[in-house]
């Protein structure tokens, strides 16, 4: 019976939990080490954590749970994030996630019938500068009127999100060159802020 | 282990307070009730509803009295203005989504949410918009319910099922406003405790299947009585309306169950309103008279040479004690057993001198667990040790092959008994030793010989807790319900006690040592026992040895059986009566520790169902002796002359607050003798598989298969096996396997192999199988030391 965690990921999940005092403070690393591979954590996966952890998988649902980012169902290829922070809201981004989800024909938090797509509406991208704000797997775009929607998601449906985004997309870069591998790394040994340096010299 | 005692002032009132402890827990001591929803005595502290905050005099901002330790000189305000604008605010923002449902709600009327509005609330609203709503209810488990727009978020359910329990099968789900309780899903709340997460919710959020919507709280009454659905004795409320048992509480006493109860003693009392009670005596089927009863039984007893009984266990102190006094007195017999060959020599039970309680248990260095598994047979005995383990950092040591709920917190395991001895023990500190049986399998003489040899190595330091899983077992055999005993375990040789007894008793009784279970069986089968009692005892279908049950009621000319139910026993029963039981009698029981406490009727037995004791009283006064126990407090009042060990059982001593803890009972004049050396252990047969074989929380036992909520959690008939051995021998999990009893030898006798379902379990240790009894299938013979030959079928 071979789960999400064998072989290299079954070592590398142990080393992560052997890295804290408390087991159980690896359910989020190992929570972003699935939906990293796979866009989402299935449930076998939660309980080969709880397992890895010696917690139950209700405890391993709880945690994730708080965080909307992890997703607990199998999602589109591509994640569409409507923002529905005020300033959003404001600009019609209500009006502008119906339409897309008449168009294509599902409900909130559903993924269309060809697996492309999965809506959600979403609390401040912060991006009121450019309301309403689409993220489609959090990248940026930005000014998207009511009735562009539909048009944005289908020319990526037809030309990719690639080559929509360098066209379309705003400037709010993605990651900074090198920070997924940042973060894979897990937190940087503790430097003093360069603020309180300044404020120690003054 | 006592605390400082500290002057502090609430409110402008100095009081004397312990150190160290929380604020909000002092202030009640001292009547100052500081209001709270998440805090709750027997829970670790969160401080997350923030309705407990308070002023102290020189720490910033309004503090948490449930998070706060009191300190010398302490000034606190509970009070102010400041004080009572947060809870005003609290509870405004918690109904701001909690329903106004009051009028429907099983809370309703017994809600600390609506008693603290009512108290600490501001009266008024001023959120005007649409309340949230959820799918209701979820079904967390098949006897717990969750409204979940009730909930306020206080997380006792969730720290009741982790930090006391040991399941986190709930947890909160989302975050904000979606927060809610959840469980994984296709993983309900299946816990052997989830109960107690409806006592402990402080609105109606969550609701236990079987008391939702059947009572208001201003239509129940309430009697404090004593759960007797295992011998752990927890104290409980029994709640009735319109003669109806509904609903059982725990109550919290320090010394016995801290509040909790077990989901099979809290729900257990659905068996009172069971519609198939025995309701009216019969005669060979027939129903009959009480008085024609009473006549058939007298003579019987009368012309008889020989008159034996079994069982007890199931009766109030008071109706072990008459059952024990008219078969000594009336049919002249010590051929009496309460334990039906499941539980320990009784004369070692009466032996311990030196018994441990539970609060014993808190303070040990070390706990040795030579007993069946806690959390199936003593389940709420099985949470104080786990917290002994996992709070106080009790060592703990498991023993003899039984695998247990507490294995993972086991110091070590000892797969055999003899692998254990006192040198592998803390050196230093005190030590408990829970005995019981493991098994069916296993020989109980091995047993308590090698607890003896273990006490005597250990010395001072030792405390033995003999454990029976039977009911009032404990009491049964201090009323002299064994063969070798009298009433104060007391052996039936003692000249002294016969000397108490004989002015009380009047007429003569006999001194030798009477038969056993088995023994009274066996002479009945060979034709030698003419009237068999049977008090709340199924042979048929629990002794270990099923076969020679039936020959023996077969033979037995006089079968007299008293019980609750008909069971595959009562069909052989020559005169049957109906019992009145737990819920519909009063009197007194004793619990493992020896702790006697009171049992209180909340219900009147069905039809002409009667006390045990009034049965035998009246038999006995027909066959003109003066018999007394006219009732249960005139016997407890007999008790009390002729057990010295129970002369501290008045009525005053059992009653209020100080009576919750119940009256200790005294050691008897026995003492374990050790045995010296220890026999050899057998080795196991190639291939073939030593068999645990012991009873499960749920089975289809007489009382839980009436039980229609518990009933339905029995695992049904299936064999746990370690995987390592599924493996070699082909099992895969949820095919059929047969098993067979290995070897040619006394112990093969069963006339059909067993078949049952496999269960691959990681927690069963290799090399055996652990069969759960009592599942509905046809019951076999588990003779000590029994191996199987395991294989697939078909």
């Amino acid at each position: 019976m071979s789960g999400f965690f064998d072989g290299e990921r079954l070592t590398a999940a142990r080393a992560k939990v052997a890295e804290y005092p408390q087991p159980r403070s690896a359910i989020l690393p190992l929570l972003h080490m699935v939906q990293g591979e796979l866009g989402y954590v299935p449930r076998d996966a939660m309980r080969e954590i709880a397992d890895l952890i010696g917690i139950t998988p209700a405890e391993v649902l709880g945690t994730g749970s708080f965080y909307t980012m992890f997703k607990f169902e199998k999602m589109g290829r591509h994640l569409v994030s409507v923002c529905g922070g005020i300033s959003c809201m404001l600009m019609g981004s209500h009006d502008l996630y119906r339409r897309m989800l008449d168009h294509f024909g599902v409900g909130s938090l559903g993924t269309t019938d060809d697996g492309e797509f999965s809506f959600e509406l979403v609390e401040c991208a912060a991006a009121c500068g450019g309301a309403p704000a689409v993220q489609v797997d959090y990248l940026f775009f930005e000014n998207v009127g009511a009735d562009d929607g539909v048009e944005l998601l289908e020319d990526i449906r037809r030309l990719g999100l690639d080559t929509v985004y360098a066209e379309r997309g705003s400037m709010t870069a993605p990651l900074s060159p090198g920070a997924e591998e940042a973060l894979a790394a897990g937190p940087a040994p503790k430097t003093a802020h360069p603020r309180a340096e300044a404020e120690a010299t003054d | 282990m006592t605390a400082e005692s500290v002057s502090i002032t609430i409110d402008g009132r100095e009081v004397q307070a312990r150190a160290g402890e929380l604020l909000i827990a002092e202030a009640e001591r001292n009547g100052v009730y500081i209001p709270r929803f998440c805090w709750h005595p027997r829970l670790r502290s969160v401080a997350m509803c923030r309705m407990c905050l308070v002023e102290i005099e020189g720490m910033r901002g309004l503090q948490p009295a449930c998070y706060v330790p009191v300190k010398e000189g302490m000034e606190v305000r509970t009070q102010t203005d400041a004080v009572r604008k947060v809870q005003e605010g609290v509870l405004e923002y918690l109904l701001i989504n909690h329903p106004l449902d009051c009028p429907v709600c099983d809370r309703g009327g017994e809600c600390p949410l609506q008693d603290h509005t009512l108290a600490f609330g501001p009266g008024e609203s001023r959120f005007v918009e649409d309340k949230r709503h959820f799918e209701k209810p979820i079904e967390v488990s098949e006897l717990v319910l969750l409204d979940r727009e009730r909930c306020i978020q206080c997380a006792r359910c969730t720290r009741v099922a982790a930090e006391v329990a040991g399941d986190a099968l709930i947890d909160f789900g989302s975050r904000g406003n979606n927060l809610h309780i959840i469980t994984f899903p296709d993983e309900p709340f299946a816990s052997y405790f989830s109960g107690n997460t409806v006592q402990v919710c402080p609105v109606g959020a969550l609701t236990a299947a079987p008391y939702r919507f059947r009572a208001r709280p201003w239509d129940v009454t309430a009697v404090e009585t004593t759960c007797l659905a295992c011998s752990v004795g927890c104290r409980g409320a029994l709640y009735e309306t319109r003669n109806e048992a509904i609903r059982l509480l725990g109550v919290d006493v320090d010394c016995v169950n801290l509040g909790w109860l077990c989901d099979k003693g809290r729900f257990g009392y659905e068996f009172t309103a069971a519609e198939d009670r025995l309701e009216c005596p019969r005669m060979d089927g027939e129903d009959i008279t009480w008085g024609e009863a009473i006549e058939a039984t007298a003579i019987a007893v009368e012309s008889a040479a020989s008159v034996a009984a079994i069982g007890g266990a199931r009766l109030t102190n008071e109706g072990a004690y008459a059952l024990s006094k008219f078969m000594r007195v009336v049919a002249g017999s010590n051929d009496v057993d309460c334990q039906l060959d499941d539980g320990l020599p009784a004369r070692f039970v009466a032996a311990v001198q030196d018994r441990a309680t539970f609060e014993d248990i808190d303070t040990a260095a070390a706990v040795v667990l030579a007993a069946p598994d806690l959390k199936e047979e003593l389940p709420v005995l099985y949470l104080r040790v786990r917290r002994a383990v996992l709070d106080h950092g009790t060592a703990l040591y498991v023993a003899g092959g039984a695998q247990t709920g507490l294995d993972r917190f086991a110091a070590r395991i000892a797969g055999r008994l003899e692998d254990l001895d006192a040198a592998d023990l803390p050196a230093d500190g005190d030590i408990v030793v829970v005995v019981g049986r493991q098994s069916l399998t296993q020989d109980p003489e091995h047993l308590v010989a090698w607890a003896s040899v273990l006490a005597e190595r250990l010395g001072g330091r030792v405390k033995l807790l003999p454990v029976l899983r039977r009911a009032n077992a404990h009491g049964a055999i201090d009323m002299g319900l064994a063969p070798d005993l009298r009433p104060g375990r007391v052996g039936t040789e003692d000249p002294t006690a016969r000397d108490v007894l004989a002015a009380t008793w009047r007429g003569e009784f006999p001194t030798e040592p009477g038969r056993g279970t088995r023994e009274i069986l066996e002479a009945a089968a060979a034709g030698e026992i003419d009237v068999l009692f049977l008090v709340g005892a199924d042979p048929v279908a629990d002794f270990p040895d099923p076969d020679l049950a039936r020959e023996a009621l077969d033979r037995t000319p006089n079968v007299i059986v008293s019980d609750l139910f008909e069971t595959p026993t009562t069909a052989f029963a020559d005169v049957l009566v109906p019992a009145a039981g737990w819920g519909e009698i009063n009197g007194t029981v004793t619990n493992v520790e020896g702790r006697v406490q009171r049992l209180a009727a909340a219900v009147v037995p069905p039809g002409q169902a009667a006390s045990d004791s009034n049965f035998f009283r009246e038999v006995a006064e027909r066959l003109g002796v003066d018999f007394g126990c006219g009732t249960p407090a005139a016997t407890l009042a007999e008790i009390r002359r002729v057990v010295p060990a129970y002369a501290e059982t008045q009525p005053s001593a059992l009653r209020g607050t100080e009576g919750k803890k119940g009256v200790m009972v005294g050691p008897g004049p026995l003492a374990v003798e050790a045995a010296g050396v220890l026999p050899a252990p057998s080795e196991t047969r190639d291939g073939a598989l030593a068999v645990r074989a012991a009873r499960t929380l749920y089975d289809m036992g007489t009382l839980v298969s009436r039980c229609p909520s518990l009933a339905q959690l029995a695992p049904g008939p299936v064999v746990r096996v370690n995987p390592a051995d599924a493996q070699r021998l082909g099992l895969q999990d949820g095919t059929e396997a047969v098993l067979r009893p290995a070897g040619d030898g006394e112990a093969a006798t069963w006339a059909e192999p067993l078949r049952r379902r496999v269960v691959v379990d990681a927690g069963t240790h290799e090399g055996t199988v652990f069969v759960p009894l009592n599942q509905g299938d046809v019951p076999v013979a588990w003779p000590p030391g029994l191996e199987v030959d395991v294989e697939g079928a078909g």
